[in-house]
Parts: structure tokens; C-alpha cells; sequence
């Protein structure tokens, strides 16, 4: 049954195929990060301690910043990569136990970060997609600490499409802000309690 | 998935070499050399990180779209299992930026070509036909180098390739005069039979496999920081780099007559002429003009 269904499926995804061949523009990224739809939102349980976060400066460090790869021949550009990023750490703020606060207001944690790779590679019928950060974590007056961190999303390339080339970078993304958040909530609980 | 290995020769080929309709290797006349005075040397490098070179798969061939299917499924399945493997050499490598070490390669050996007047060097990360033609027509020099890169592991994980794809490009009146320069259906000039000079220089070098298979031998590569891959790029960079402004100057008849004075040997199946050797390996000349610079390690039995 399994066989018979993947058929017609293939058959629905040649035309889609030989159309984006065609398309050889380059993809055209956005500089907002959407969690992916499989993506579940952590739950915060009551009474649990809220971690006040400052975003400081995210920093695009590769030496090409508007390149993030290719897909089926397409080139990928980013406008603003490093404002995709931000916006993805802005999201650790829907977290509920992740507080993001104005520079200025009190606060447990300053976090920085630093896009060190992020692109799209593709061959034949597969693509992956890599984002790399390195994250300083520091607590008001104490030492920082650096980690880097990496989301890696392997799924076939369907279409070459825009949407597709922009889950893969927002579900790479999502990996490496999940291990973020988990870095955060460790130093914020570790300073409490101290 | 990362880059097949096979796709990206075709990539670069279609860009650079048209393999199949264009021999790969053409020397640049030395009458030629006086009309170049200046060279704009562009390094297209497409990948960010290393990866592992996974063979597409075969076995559906002559199924039709039912063996297509079932090759796309193996080709996803064993792309993915290597990019797992990687992730852990990736990590120790991260902050070693190739392309970095390249240029600076590339900008030490091909400086000391006087003709050339190589002055200024450039990496771009975005490859593609449009991206190679702008950056001949927007050239303000005489002529314009590309040198396309490419680095991988083996399927196995032993074995570092880096390759290159080097085409020189006339682009003032002079040098066009030496050889008419053709047009596409779509206007394109960057089209490999237009290049004075064309050749694929290939490092090779390899390190024992682990009892353990792919994962084991990356962890070798992975050790202290990626130290053995971080030698191996670098080793590359600076031979190949080196290789590539020897055969840029060398004559099609010396280097015939190189290879003619050389010893036979055998690299992978593939049987060239040894044309020299250092401290750290051997220059070999395949039939078809390719170089290769192989460790001592790619000639072990």
C-alpha cells in the first residue's frame, strides 16, 4: 500500500519539480524566524522562577553575510541575517520561564550571539541545513561563558521553493535556540541557587 | 545531505570546465603572458563546512521511476547517516575558516608571477552562473582567474580531497585578440572553451581507517581540535596554491616533457606520470594535463 501511495505523490511533484527548475532566482530570505509547526512550545508549570534575560548585540561573523547557500541551483540571500537570529532569541521570551527585559531593567543574565554558519546545501533530492552560534552568556558583574551551538535540519529537497529553503533554516535554528534556552534556564536556576 | 562529490564536478564543470565538450586542462601561451597586465583572482567557494562525499546510489537504474524512487530514498538515507557522522568534525572545526587560509595561499604564490600582476584577490560564496559572469564583466582587470574550491571526506571518512578548478579569462582587447571569444544562447562569456588557461589540481591524503568504521575515523580527524584536518586544509592549500603558479607558467610541451621524464604511477586506478616530489608528497600528471598532489599515505599499497 505504501508503494502504490508514493506513486502518484511523485507523480504530483514532477510538475512542481520541472517548475522550479525553471526558477533559478535567487530565494529571497526573511529576516523574521517562524518556529517550525512541529515545534512545541515549552510549558512553563507555576511557581517556577522566572529567568530575566537582556539581549545584547547578535552579530553576523560569516564573510559573506547576504549568501546562506544554495538550493537546486537557486541562490539563498539573506537581507539581514543577524536580525533572523535576534528575532529567533526574541522567541525564547514565549517560553514563559524566559523573560526578555530592556537594557537598563534588572536582570539575571546578558545574552550575546554570534552567527558563525548558517547555509543551506543541496543535491539531487536532499538538503541540509546548518546554523552555528556562538552564545555569551554572563550574570550581572560575573564571568561569561561561550558556547557554540549547532542546528542541523536533513530533509529531501522537494521544490527548491522560498518556503521550503526558509523552514530549513528556521527548524536548524530552532535546535540550536532549544539548547540556548536549555543553557539559560541551567545558569539562571544555578544562580538562584546560589 | 551534503554535496555529492560527483555533483559539484558537474556544477563546477558546467561553470568552469564543460566537461565532456572541453578538454580540462589548456595551457596559457607564453606570447600571451605580455598582454595580460593585470589579474583579477576570484576564489567561488560554495560550501561553509567540510562534508562527506556520499556515492548516489544505482541500483534503481533502468527501473524507471519506480528505481528513481528507491535511489532518492537510499541517496536520502545515506546522505543523512553521513551528515551525522560529520557534525562531530564540523564542531572541532569550526572556527578554521578555509577560506581564509586559501586566499592567503593563493595571494602568497600567484604574487610572485610577475606577469600576472595579481593584485587583487577575492572569495565569493555565492556560485552560480550569473554570480561567475558578473564577476568577469564587472572586472576592471586584464584578465580574471578562477580558482573554484572544494573540500570533502571520503565516504568511508580516510580520505581528504580538496580540489581545484582554475580558468583564466582575457578581458581587454589584447587578450581577446589571442582567441575569439564565443557567447551562449544567453549572452554568457565565462564559458570554459573561452579560458586562456584551464586545470583541475587535486590534494589527496589519507589516514589509516579506524577498526571501527566511518564514525571512528572521523573521531581521528576530530582530535585536538580537528589538528589532522586542520593540517591537511592547510597542506593543501599551501601545495595546490603553489602547483597551480608553476602550471600556469609552464608550457604545454614542458609539460608533456615533464611527464614523458617522469616515473609511472597509479592513484586510485588512475595512471599518471611522477613529475616531482617534496618532503611531503609527489606531483602527478595525469594523461589528460590534471596535476595531483599526493601524501605518501594516497601511494601505500
Amino acid at each position: 500500500m505504501a508503494g502504490q501511495s508514493v506513486i502518484p505523490l511523485f507523480l504530483l511533484a514532477l510538475p512542481l519539480t520541472l517548475a522550479a527548475c525553471a526558477n533559478r532566482e535567487p530565494v529571497a530570505l526573511s529576516t523574521q524566524y517562524e518556529p517550525p509547526t512541529a515545534y512545541t512550545k515549552p510549558v512553563a508549570k507555576g511557581g517556577e522562577p522566572i529567568c530575566r534575560v537582556q539581549l545584547g548585540m547578535v552579530v553576523d561573523k560569516r564573510s559573506d553575510s547576504e549568501s546562506m547557500g544554495s538550493i537546486g541551483g537557486r541562490a539563498i540571500r539573506a537581507v539581514d541575517s543577524a536580525a533572523w537570529v535576534r528575532s529567533g532569541l526574541e522567541s525564547l521570551g514565549r517560553d514563559g520561564r524566559i523573560v526578555l527585559v530592556e537594557a537598563g531593567e534588572a536582570s539575571d543574565l546578558e545574552l550575546k550571539a554570534e552567527l558563525l554558519k548558517g547555509y543551506v546545501m543541496s543535491m539531487a533530492a536532499a538538503k541540509t541545513a546548518d546554523v552555528v552560534l556562538q552564545v555569551h552568556i554572563s550574570r550581572r558583574g560575573g564571568p561569561a561563558t561561550d558556547q557554540v551551538y549547532r542546528g542541523t535540519d536533513e530533509a529531501p529537497n522537494w521544490i527548491a521553493g522560498d518556503e521550503e529553503t526558509q523552514g530549513a533554516l528556521n527548524r536548524a535554528l530552532a535546535q540550536a535556540l532549544a539548547q540556548v534556552r536549555t543553557e539559560l534556564l541551567a545558569h539562571c536556576g544555578a544562580g538562584k541557587e546560589g | 545531505m551534503p554535496f555529492r562529490a560527483t555533483h559539484i564536478v558537474i556544477l563546477l564543470c558546467g561553470l568552469l570546465c564543460a566537461c565532456g565538450t572541453v578538454p580540462p586542462y589548456a595551457a596559457f601561451s607564453p606570447a600571451a603572458r605580455g598582454k595580460v597586465s593585470t589579474t583579477e583572482v576570484v576564489m567561488p567557494i560554495r560550501q561553509a563546512e567540510i562534508y562527506v562525499y556520499v556515492p548516489p546510489a544505482q541500483g534503481g537504474a533502468g527501473f524507471g521511476l519506480i528505481g528513481a524512487l528507491i535511489d532518492v530514498s537510499i541517496d536520502s538515507v545515506r546522505a543523512g547517516k553521513a551528515e551525522t557522522a560529520v557534525k562531530p568534525l564540523r564542531d572541532a572545526v569550526v572556527d578554521y575558516n578555509f577560506d581564509d587560509v586559501f586566499k592567503g595561499e593563493i595571494t602568497h604564490s600567484l604574487s610572485a608571477v610577475p606577469w600576472m600582476g595579481a593584485g587583487t584577490f577575492r572569495v565569493i560564496k555565492e556560485v552560480t552562473p550569473d554570480t561567475m559572469e558578473k564577476a568577469l564583466t564587472n572586472s576592471q582587470a586584464g584578465a580574471v582567474l578562477f580558482i573554484a574550491a572544494d573540500y570533502n571526506l571520503s565516504n568511508d571518512g580516510d580520505e581528504l580531497t580538496v580540489k581545484l578548478y582554475a580558468s583564466l579569462f582575457p578581458n581587454n582587447d589584447d587578450l581577446r585578440a589571442l582567441k575569439p571569444v564565443k557567447k551562449d544562447s544567453k549572452g554568457a562569456v565565462a564559458l570554459p572553451a573561452n579560458a586562456l588557461y584551464r586545470n583541475v589540481l587535486t590534494y589527496k591524503t589519507r589516514i589509516p581507517p579506524a577498526p571501527n568504521g566511518r564514525d571512528g575515523t572521523i573521531a581521528a580527524w576530530s582530535a585536538n581540535n580537528g589538528a589532522a584536518t586542520r593540517a591537511a586544509l592547510g597542506m593543501a592549500a599551501a601545495k595546490l596554491a603553489r602547483l597551480l603558479a608553476e602550471d600556469i607558467q609552464r608550457t604545454e610541451e614542458d609539460g608533456a616533457a615533464a611527464a614523458k621524464a617522469g616515473t609511472a604511477i597509479e592513484i586510485e586506478g588512475l595512471s599518471g606520470q611522477s613529475i616531482g616530489s617534496d618532503s611531503d608528497g609527489t606531483i602527478v600528471r595525469f594523461a589528460d594535463g590534471t596535476l595531483a598532489y599526493v601524501t605518501p599515505s594516497m601511494l601505500a599499497p
